[in-house]
């Protein structure tokens, strides 16, 4: 399960590739006589209200359409309220892509999960963000050119070097190396990571038509395992 | 999985962008296969930076020009070299792609190459734009999609549907838009451009402009290759801004929903592309919807490529006024596109002088190209800048999806300069052959015209050679063309006889595939109303401009004689300016 509001950006994308509505243009009420909930609550970090952050209700599961069910922003002391919320399974999150939540409780779990029972006014919801970590460098080849429009792998490993999955950055572009060959990930939640550019043999495909040839998977800093994290 | 999802979309989206400007396809008549051809060869080349530095590791695309044609990605090696080995015979473009770099070519280099072809291409680095994106108390906008909108070329030619894609704010605002061709651009934020689309926080907001303006009074930035333009930064207005959303019917098919439809939403004071929706079927129809428009007057218009045996279709422009709130309900019907097919032959009689070059080039090996009479015309789809095709091994071709318009056509920009196009002719009301290089070939809405005839003879000349100032040391006008005007009084009303071509920044220029005879050699400027046209037009192709030119020709009285097969080089043409009087004019 990854976060969903940062996968966001690249739902629209996949979405027009697989033909599944990438919003839907009437969203068929559940059930137009109950009556409808509302949310309300303060977005913070660490104490402090964060104001003018989006906050996005989206359908749990997520159902693929794409399009929040409400969307609002926090206003100067963090404070927002969504009215008309129908009765169902949500997930209220903020789309705040520097930050992470603060009571992430297993790997890419994000936001609050929420069931709004038909008329219920669900009030003092506290969203806590916490600023991520950022991580930055420049990636050149062994002639120290740098290279361009190459995506920068987030591994997370735990204490043992024991690799606990990946970490996806705002959007595919969010990861790459720019025309200086400098990348900057940044929103990433607090861990140990190997940091890797290129890829396996058996992941290139013919299919990027975008950016480089062929790079070897390489792992920083310059090696060709994954011996070294980043923390 | 993600990058192949992403780049899947990437290529759909390319797809689609060509395919909102124009859309061609090939006879599809071959059913069977297509047979490697006993002259397969290879297509090599070399890949060079700016300085001459062999450029490594970089990808080269060889694509054949037909439907069924053979497309290969090949690498380039330490010094920059490429082959593409076991090629059908065919005509193919040659492209690549390295990030941060921009493919760059010469004005007279050609796209196309056939086996047994070198070539020598050039990248430039491409140029970057970089600032910081923050809203009004000063704090950064972070994950807001940014675009670079080319609006003008290097050369200041205003240029249709080209974007630099969209990288989004870093946690600081921060952004950099990098390997942008050179020229002049505005700078977006929150764009609609790529897509439109509800999901990210900055869906529901109009796009904010360089400094912190709309479309109307965005900052102009200007680009040279291997240029950075740093500081543009954006003040976020974060305004909100309307839906636009409606549906789509295509009463000319029933199995449309199947074929990829797209929508473009238009500024109607200046045609600019204000943003591109998906759709997606919705019962017998198809769904739009674009978020984020601000008040203002639009046109939308929708697009369906060819399918099968039909040539596409296309909508009216629908205006849509927006104030200050949503527009739903917008409807849009599809009606049928029409198309072009005929059929080349290369005429092998003796009365031709056979030059000796390459071996004859196989009609699949030729190409013809369609452009559009009439580039002010009122409906933008219909503008376009020219689309070459190949035909396939008897000879036939078929432009599909033209809306309603007069069309040119043209077989000049042959892989070979032995052969010329000698006639060109479409089918008349009693089926006989009635000349079609004069003018242009009206297409009808959804009209289907075939028996368009071209005919490539032999033994064509050329000429190669430099302009020169009346006096020594004056400089030359700008805008500068060289024409051929045919001597022969049997000639000329001959419209294939009119050649004509660009003179270079180094005053050289370059006039090939001409039929043997008679001709007179002008220089002239083209009109400035012209030159600032998305596609300049030949001179020739309008008859008042032709007498005009034949007028100012005759008596200046430079004259060649062009034998067949003769290669003339480092001809000088003095440059003398028209005599006092009207200007011929276009009408």
């Amino acid at each position: 399960m990854h976060n969903v509001s940062r996968l966001l950006p690249f739902v629209v994308l996949m979405s027009s590739v697989s033909n599944t509505p990438a919003y839907p243009l009437a969203r068929q009420s559940n059930d137009s006589k109950s009556p409808s909930g509302s949310i309300s609550g303060r977005v913070t970090s660490n104490g402090k209200p964060v104001p003018r952050v989006p906050v996005i209700l989206t359908q749990n599961p997520f159902d693929g359409e794409g399009k929040p069910v409400a969307r609002t922003t926090t206003d100067q002391d963090g404070r927002f309220r969504i009215a008309n919320v129908p009765a169902g399974s949500f997930n209220l999150s903020a789309f705040a892509p520097a930050f992470v939540f603060d009571e992430r409780s297993s790997w890419g779990q994000d936001g609050k999960r929420m069931t709004i029972s038909p008329g219920e006014a669900v009030e003092g919801v506290d969203v806590s963000l916490k600023r991520g970590g950022v991580i930055t460098g420049k990636v050149s080849d062994s002639a120290g050119r740098p290279v361009v429009e190459e995506r920068v792998t987030l591994t997370m490993i735990d204490e043992q070097g024991r690799q606990r999955g990946g970490f996806d950055p705002l959007g595919w572009e969010g990861a790459q190396t720019d025309d200086r060959g400098i990348y900057r990930i940044f929103g990433v939640p607090e861990g140990r990571y190997i940091a890797s550019v290129g890829q396996s043999p058996s992941q290139w495909n013919s299919w990027a038509v975008r950016g480089n040839a062929y790079y070897p998977l390489t792992f920083n800093p310059g090696v060709d395992d994954a011996s070294k994290p980043l923390s | 999985m993600r990058r192949r999802i992403f780049t899947a979309t990437t290529m759909f989206f390319a797809a689609s962008l060509n395919f909102a400007l124009m859309t061609f396809g090939q006879s599809n008549n071959q059913g069977e296969p297509q047979k490697s051809s006993a002259r397969a060869g290879s297509i090599t080349g070399r890949v060079v930076n700016e300085s001459g530095k062999p450029m490594r590791n970089v990808r080269v695309f060889v694509g054949g020009s037909g439907r069924q044609s053979v497309r290969r990605t090949v690498n380039t090696d330490e010094a920059g070299r490429f082959v593409a080995d076991d090629l059908p015979r065919g005509s193919y473009a040659i492209t690549v792609q390295a990030s941060g770099y921009v493919l760059v070519r010469d004005p007279g280099d050609t796209v196309h190459h056939r086996p047994g072809d070198s070539v020598n291409l050039v990248l430039k680095k491409g140029a970057a734009i970089a600032g910081t994106v923050t809203n009004s108390d000063g704090d950064p906008v972070v994950g807001v999609q940014m675009s670079a909108i080319l609006v003008r070329d290097a050369q200041g030619r205003s240029v249709f549907g080209s974007y630099g894609s969209g990288r989004y704010t870093d946690d600081r605002g921060v952004y950099r838009l990098f390997g942008l061709s050179a020229g002049t651009y505005v700078v977006v934020a929150g764009s609609k451009i790529l897509g439109s689309s509800m999901l990210t926080a900055y869906g529901d907001d109009a796009p904010t402009y360089y400094p912190s303006s709309t479309r109307d009074t965005a900052g102009e930035v200007t680009l040279q290759y291997g240029g950075e333009a740093t500081g543009i930064d954006i003040r976020y207005r974060g305004e909100h801004g309307y839906a636009i959303s409606g549906s789509i019917a295509d009463g000319s098919m029933s199995d449309w929903l199947n074929t990829s439809v797209s929508v473009q939403l238009m500024q109607a004071s200046n045609d600019t592309v204000e943003g591109q929706a998906f759709t997606q079927p919705r019962g017998t129809e198809r769904a739009f919807a674009f978020y984020g428009v601000t008040d203002g007057d639009y046109y939308v218009t929708a697009r369906r490529g060819p399918y099968q045996s039909d040539d596409g279709a296309a909508s009216k422009r629908i205006p849509v006024k927006v104030r200050g709130r949503d527009v739903t309900g917008v409807g849009i019907s599809l009606a049928p596109l029409g198309s072009i097919a005929g059929r080349l032959t290369l005429d092998l009689a003796t009365k031709d002088v056979k030059c000796e070059t390459k071996p004859a080039p196989a009609v699949e090996e030729t190409l013809v190209s369609i452009s559009t009479d009439d580039t002010d015309s009122s409906d933008p789809s219909s503008r376009f800048a020219s689309i070459l095709i190949t035909p396939d091994k008897t000879g036939d071709f078929v432009f599909q999806g033209l809306p309603a318009a007069s069309y040119r056509l043209d077989s000049r920009m042959l892989l070979d300069e032995a052969w010329y196009l000698r006639a060109m002719t479409v089918a008349g009301p009693t089926n006989t052959p009635v000349d079609a290089s004069s003018r242009g070939i009206v297409v009808r809405p959804g009209q289907r015209i075939n028996g368009v005839r071209f005919v490539l003879g032999q033994g064509a000349a050329s000429i190669r050679g430099r302009v020169v100032a009346e006096k020594e040391g004056a400089s030359l006008p700008d805008r500068l063309r060289v024409h051929l005007v045919p001597a022969e009084p049997n000639s000329a009303e001959d419209t294939l006889r009119f050649i004509e071509a660009e003179v270079q920044s180094d005053n050289s220029f370059r006039l090939v595939n001409v039929a043997p005879g008679r001709y007179w050699l002008l220089a002239r400027q083209l009109p400035e109303e012209e030159s600032k046209k998305r596609l300049v037009r030949p001179q020739a192709w309008n008859a008042a401009a032709r007498a005009g030119l034949r007028r100012e020709a005759a008596a200046s009285n430079v004259a060649i004689d062009l034998k067949p097969c003769q290669r003339v080089a480092d001809y000088q043409l003095r440059y003398t300016p028209p005599k006092e009087g009207p200007q011929p004019k276009r009408t």
